[in-house]
């Protein structure tokens, strides 16, 4: 239910954004040009396509959360196998390296912004070992885990959080690969004088921004959820 | 200011020129969407013939040693899965929304296309893991489409070792593919449109591809979630699905699971799924309908609400699949009123379609015969919907050859009868030749009259109580020696229905080879994908210069015009506004 | 043209089939006319519309069928008329989902005076609890489940003392009174229908769910299970016999508590050894079998499995069918055991004769019998040991020529046709897989080699 009623309101907003696009048009009596329609492919379907992306991977998340809220549901407590986890104090360093490696990369788009080109090295590549960094952390954190011998497979307090865990991070390993390969084109290739290449590079950093906000969200909101369990 | 088109700019980039390049590793979207037509019909003539070695062992039980009740299950799961997945939602979407899409919108290409190619390679794959799946110790999985744990991960079902795991592997790879594929379609009809094509302009087939599309991009995870966790369970006995169990004289080491967690994963995805499939084919019968009937489609805008409508509601009708499930029986309530509110739309959608061929000037073309064959049979198919949708009437059938014969009649036949009418309407522009037209009418009939043969029984065999799933009805008193008759008939139904499906394959070899040289418009269509350079269009689709679009797609018997059709890139003409308001005024 | 004619003859070919196929519901035996009633009403609407939206189509492809000078009229919408339907859409929508909503609001309240049992789905067959005396169920655990007690009773709790079982598929229920099935399930999904009652509810491992009705016409109906439940589904099958109060007050005083059947004898061998001397003379003095008498190899065999077949001859469910001479021969002998210590202690004796495997007298092709015998696996274990869960007894090292007559026997339904007989008709069901006549000895020539 929960999630139905989630996804819904994830379908809701792109209805309502289809609407605003005037549903209501009756286009047999608007004949010709339309000033200000569409025209060719616009130079923004990279950030489109990002987004359309990360509404699915919203979906993906939110459908875990639901599954997890009615696993646990159906059998909380000692005798349906659910022990809930304590979950290891290296979490909340996680989280305030994860807090950092977006701020880095909001402060490597602002240096595309101005054009300073020795801040964007820098602020992108703090961005990527920042990540690296809360990555390791993780791992940190399942083995830390494994060590207290509490918790066994068929406790599914324990496997969600490593499954959910793993999730985030292989998506956020999916960020790094382009993260990866972004940085070694803003090391080589930035001196060039290509416009389009400039232009290109600077919308690859801005994605990635986008797109390590919105991990640092999701696991804002896993990390939330894996508190309740 | 009106951007460079990136396509436009380096054009000469990417053209392919090796043979490799343009047929292989195409990046093309006509290419790939012909690679997915390709393998999606191969590999829906596998789960034809499982389906009709299912029918051999219902019909004439006691006469083939090879179908053991093993090898029944395993058909079953197979040709369920491969009809839904990987031949219906693969050709609808990766093929149609592939070929269709940059050409109605007037795009050069997909955004992505380089994505759209690893798409069509990593669906192949999922392809060649599922049918690896019939070759590994203990075969394929026999659990029924569907996958319900705990049976699908139990000993007592087929393939429980090794065809499980390759079957929701090969369900996840899928998914990758579906996802690099959709995001394609979604992004290219929101960024890369031609110049005046508004979202109010697009032909319907557009529409309905479309909202598919987003259906599939949040429904999919569901299942992949599933998948996940099901995979867990089997490979490393954790408890997500699975309660303490008894299996076979074992107990198992699980603990506390919950099966039906499994059942709304799976519904929450293979809801919506039924509308993946359907609203495309609603959105390529309606242009089809259109276009032969010479008329607009009725009630443009009623029917793009029609499908954002039922998209949206599709969210929320899952559990009708459940009512007899053992969740919570106060989900009934709930459950039974959005699903028969979802009829609502439908209906309108129908009401639609029939009223565009009210006062139309009918051509009963090879396509508009399988466009009208589909309104009788998604009529029949949606109309048995409102039996198991309504809870209380569910529950005699739920689980009979009723439900059987539904979901053939409304998502088996009914798209099948628009994707075929959608390949014999767009084969002169994929091929650049007319297909076979007697041919294709004997395919059609058989097609037609040989799946009412075989479903409208089944809807009565499933009222008189006779269970789905079954290998064999052994002695069973209600039931009468004259539905193993009726049984025998559907079996040699079914036998006519698959030969005709051969007569297709002759027919595509033969008309691609022999058949007539077609013009860039046959069908005198106004939508742009008639309206390219060439046919086939070539590669980038529009030779130097894009379209603009000045109308909607449905300028058919537009009054005071001569012809009865105005291409959608047909500037206006001095005049025509008002003629056109006399037109409606007269009505 | 041709395809407006023919959509007529289909609506038309429709209705007649409709009205005049002898496939329809079961005759009614529950309280549940309103089911068929929202049955009849969704008919009735549904109806009417395929009929006039095809008609209407059909009648639009002739009048508006393309002629030379004919033109396509221009009308984008019609607001009025696409109002206009949707209201009447919507008003037949209701007219078939209220009375749905409320039916089911009926089929989710469980009457007080509902007489209470559990109906227990375990791969492949069905049994049956009562709460007995103090109308209340003793707990019950998976864990606790074994071959002694196939129901997981917990063996604290007092108040399943007094449950009856009923291990056995055949339920009985008295006319008149309404029935809550509280449903369990053990290992996988199953479901419980019996069609000429109309309802039907999951069984879900981990949880228990029900459904009620009042059985209102005597009788005995079968009960099938309607989930896909492993590959011995389709022989998943169980009965429902509603009789009179008086009969079913007799048959049930008939039926074991769990105490009772845990306060069955324990069997002595030295004791059985004295009773089993009558037997030798055909089954050998080692339980070997001698096939010059027809009379199979017994040592090895699972005590559970003699002691159902011992009480089917008795019963007459066994042996007692003309066609089956041998049988015919066991069934006198089987009353030599004349009460159940006498049973237990012959059983008791029979485990600890020598068990070794039966001289091989069927050949075949091995390798054709081995992928027969994977769906037999299922049942009785990979190694054709016998499982208990399943009621599949041990084949492997057991007369062949003995298996090779029974599945005979089974295929002619000599043995699994009486109708009291509801694991052998399991197995009179899948006796019929082996289709053609070197299928028996291939199976049998595989099995020799377990």
């Amino acid at each position: 239910m929960m999630t139905g009623l989630a996804i819904g309101l994830v379908l809701g907003v792109t209805v309502w954004w289809i609407l605003i696009q005037r549903l209501r048009d009756k286009p047999w009596e608007r004949q010709g040009v339309i000033e200000g329609s569409q025209d060719g492919l616009t130079s923004s379907a990279p950030k489109v396509g990002l987004w359309v992306f990360m509404a699915m991977v919203t979906s993906l998340f939110l459908i875990f959360n639901g599954a997890y809220v009615m696993r646990m549901g159906f059998g909380h407590g000692e005798l349906m196998g659910w022990v809930p986890v304590d979950e290891p104090g290296i979490l909340w360093l996680n989280t305030f390296v994860l807090v950092a490696a977006s701020g880095a990369m909001q402060t490597a788009t602002g240096a595309v912004r101005k054009g300073d080109l020795s801040a964007l090295r820098t602020w992108f590549t703090a961005g990527g070992v920042l990540s690296v960094v809360f990555l390791a952390g993780q791992l940190l954190a399942w083995q830390q885990l494994a060590a207290t011998g509490q918790y066994g497979v068929s406790n599914p307090a324990y496997t969600f959080f490593i499954l959910l865990t793993a999730i985030h991070g292989l998506h956020l390993v999916g960020g790094l690969v382009v993260l990866g390969r972004t940085a070694a084109r803003v090391w080589r290739g930035l001196d060039t004088e290509n416009v389009v290449a400039v232009g290109k590079i600077g919308q690859t950093v801005r994605l990635c921004t986008t797109y390590w906000h919105f991990l640092l969200l999701v696991w804002l909101g896993l990390f939330t959820q894996l508190s309740i369990s | 200011m009106a951007y460079v088109a990136i396509a436009d700019r380096d054009h000469h980039l990417h053209d392919p020129d090796t043979f490799i390049t343009k047929y292989i590793w195409s990046q093309d979207h006509k290419v790939i969407a012909i690679q997915y037509g390709v393998v999606a019909i191969g590999v829906g003539l596998v789960a034809l013939a499982l389906s009709l070695l299912m029918r051999l062992q219902i019909g004439f039980p006691d006469v083939f040693t090879f179908l053991t009740p093993y090898n029944y299950y395993q058909y079953v799961t197979t040709h369920g899965m491969i009809m839904v997945i990987y031949l219906l939602t693969a050709l609808f979407l990766g093929g149609f929304g592939n070929y269709l899409i940059p050409l109605m919108c007037g795009a050069r290409d997909m955004v992505f296309p380089y994505m759209n190619m690893l798409s069509f390679w990593v669906y192949l794959l999922s392809v060649i893991v599922l049918i690896a799946s019939f070759f590994v110790p203990g075969g394929a999985t026999g659990a029924g489409w569907t996958l319900y744990p705990p049976q699908a991960i139990l000993e007592g079902t087929p393939g429980a070792d090794w065809g499980i795991l390759l079957m929701l592997v090969s369900l996840a790879i899928f998914i990758v593919a579906f996802t690099m594929g959709g995001l394609n379609y979604v992004t290219t009809v929101l960024q890369a449109r031609c110049r005046g094509m508004t979202l109010m302009r697009m032909p319907l087939s557009v529409w309905g591809i479309f909202v598919a599309t987003i259906l599939g991009l949040l429904a999919f995870p569901a299942l992949f979630v599933a998948a996940i966790m099901m995979v867990l369970d089997r490979m490393i006995g954790t408890s997500f699905f699975m309660p303490a169990l008894l299996s076979l004289g074992e107990t198992t080491a699980t603990t506390g699971g919950s099966p039906i967690l499994f059942q709304h994963l799976f519904w929450f995805f293979g809801h919506p799924e039924v509308y993946i499939v359907a609203l495309p084919a609603f959105g390529i019968v309606s242009d089809l309908l259109s276009t032969h009937a010479r008329k607009n489609i009725f009630g443009y805008r009623m029917m793009i609400w029609a499908i954002v409508a039922i998209g949206a509601l599709s969210f929320v009708v899952w559990a009708h699949h459940m009512y007899v499930s053992g969740m919570n029986p106060y989900f009934g309530f709930f459950f039974a009123t959005t699903t028969l509110i979802i009829a609502v739309p439908t209906a309108i959608k129908v009401y639609n379609w029939v009223l565009t061929l009210w006062r139309g000037d009918i051509h009963l073309n090879l396509p508009m015969l399988w466009a009208i064959g589909f309104i009788f049979t998604f009529i029949h198919g949606g109309l048995t919907g409102l039996f198991l949708g309504n809870v209380t009437v569910d529950l005699p059938l739920s689980d009979t050859y009723f439900v059987v014969g539904h979901f053939h009649m409304v998502m088996g036949v009914s798209p099948v009868m628009v994707l075929f009418g959608a390949i014999y309407h767009w084969f002169p522009k994929i091929t650049g030749r007319m297909a076979n037209d007697a041919l294709g009418k004997i395919h059609f009939w058989m097609t037609f009259l040989g799946t009412y043969a075989i479903y409208l029984p089944m809807h009565y065999i499933g009222i008189l109580g006779m269970p789905r799933r079954y290998y064999d009805y052994g002695q069973t008193d209600f039931i009468p020696e004259s539905a193993l008759g009726v049984n025998q008939g559907i079996t040699i139904a079914a036998i006519v229905v698959a030969t005709a499906q051969l007569i297709f394959l002759i027919n595509v070899a033969w008309s691609l080879w022999k058949g007539k040289h077609a013009d860039s418009n046959p069908w005198r269509a106004t939508t742009l994908e008639w309206q390219t350079p060439d046919t086939p269009p070539k590669h980038g689709n529009w030779g130097p210069k894009l379209p603009e679009v000045y109308r909607w797609a449905y300028d058919y018997s537009v009054p005071g015009d001569d012809a009865d059709f105005i291409p959608q890139n047909h500037p206006i003409q001095p005049g025509e506004e008002s003629l056109r308001v006399a037109g409606e005024s007269r009505k | 043209m041709a395809l407006a004619v023919v959509i007529v003859l289909l609506v038309v070919g429709s209705l007649v089939f409709h009205f005049l196929s002898p496939w329809y519901f079961t005759p009614l035996a529950s309280n549940w006319s309103t089911i068929d009633f929202t049955v009849d009403v969704t008919f009735w609407v549904t109806g009417i519309v395929f009929v006039g939206i095809n008609l209407f189509s059909a009648y639009a492809i002739i009048r508006y069928r393309h002629r030379k000078g004919h033109r396509a009229h221009y009308e984008p919408e019609n607001k009025k008329l696409e109002i206009w339907l949707t209201a009447v859409t919507t008003v037949g929508v209701a007219a078939m989902l209220a009375p749905g909503l409320v039916v089911w609001g009926d089929f989710i309240t469980v009457p007080d005076n509902a007489l209470r049992f559990e109906a227990l789905g375990k791969q492949w067959h069905w049994s049956y609890r009562l709460p007995g005396d103090d109308g209340e169920f003793g707990n019950t655990e998976v864990r606790y489940m074994n071959v002694d007690n196939p129901f997981g009773m917990d063996p604290e709790d007092p108040a399943g003392q007094d449950d009856i079982l009923i291990n056995d598929p055949v339920m009985h229920l008295p006319v008149g009174q309404p029935a809550h099935a509280l449903l369990r399930s053990t290992d996988v999904l199953h479901n419980f229908t019996v069609p000429q009652f109309r309802v039907k509810m999951d069984l879900v491992p981990g949880m228990v769910t029900y459904q009620w009705f009042t059985p209102e016409v005597p009788g005995t109906y079968e009960v099938l299970c309607e989930e896909l439940c492993g590959i011995g589904h389709f022989a998943m099958r169980g009965k429902v016999v509603v009789d009179e109060v008086g009969d079913w007050e007799e048959w049930l005083a008939q039926q074991p508590t769990y105490a009772e059947t845990l306060a069955r004898p324990v069997g002595d061998a030295t004791a059985g050894a004295a009773n089993y001397a009558v037997c030798t003379a055909c089954h050998g003095a080692q339980g070997e079998g001698l096939q010059a008498l027809n009379a199979p190899k017994i040592a090895g065999q699972e005590d559970w499995y003699m002691r159902r077949q011992i009480a089917n001859y008795l019963s007459g469910v066994r042996g007692a069918d003309p066609r089956n001479i041998y049988g015919l021969q066991m069934a006198p002998m089987a009353t030599v055991l004349t009460n159940e210590t006498v049973l237990e202690n012959v059983i008791a004796y029979i485990q600890t004769l020598p068990d070794a495997p039966a001289e091989q007298t069927v050949f075949g092709d091995v390798e054709r019998g081995a992928e027969l015998y994977t769906t037999c696996a299922f049942c009785h274990g990979a190694e054709a040991e016998g499982v208990w869960s399943t009621n599949a007894p041990r084949l492997a090292g057991m007369s062949d020529w003995y298996l090779a007559r029974q599945l005979e026997y089974f295929q002619q339904g000599i043995r699994g046709g009486h109708e009291a007989d509801v694991y052998g008709d399991q197995m009179y069901m899948m006796a019929n897989i082996l289709k053609d006549e070197t299928a028996i000895n291939d199976i049998i020539a595989y099995i020799n080699t377990l």
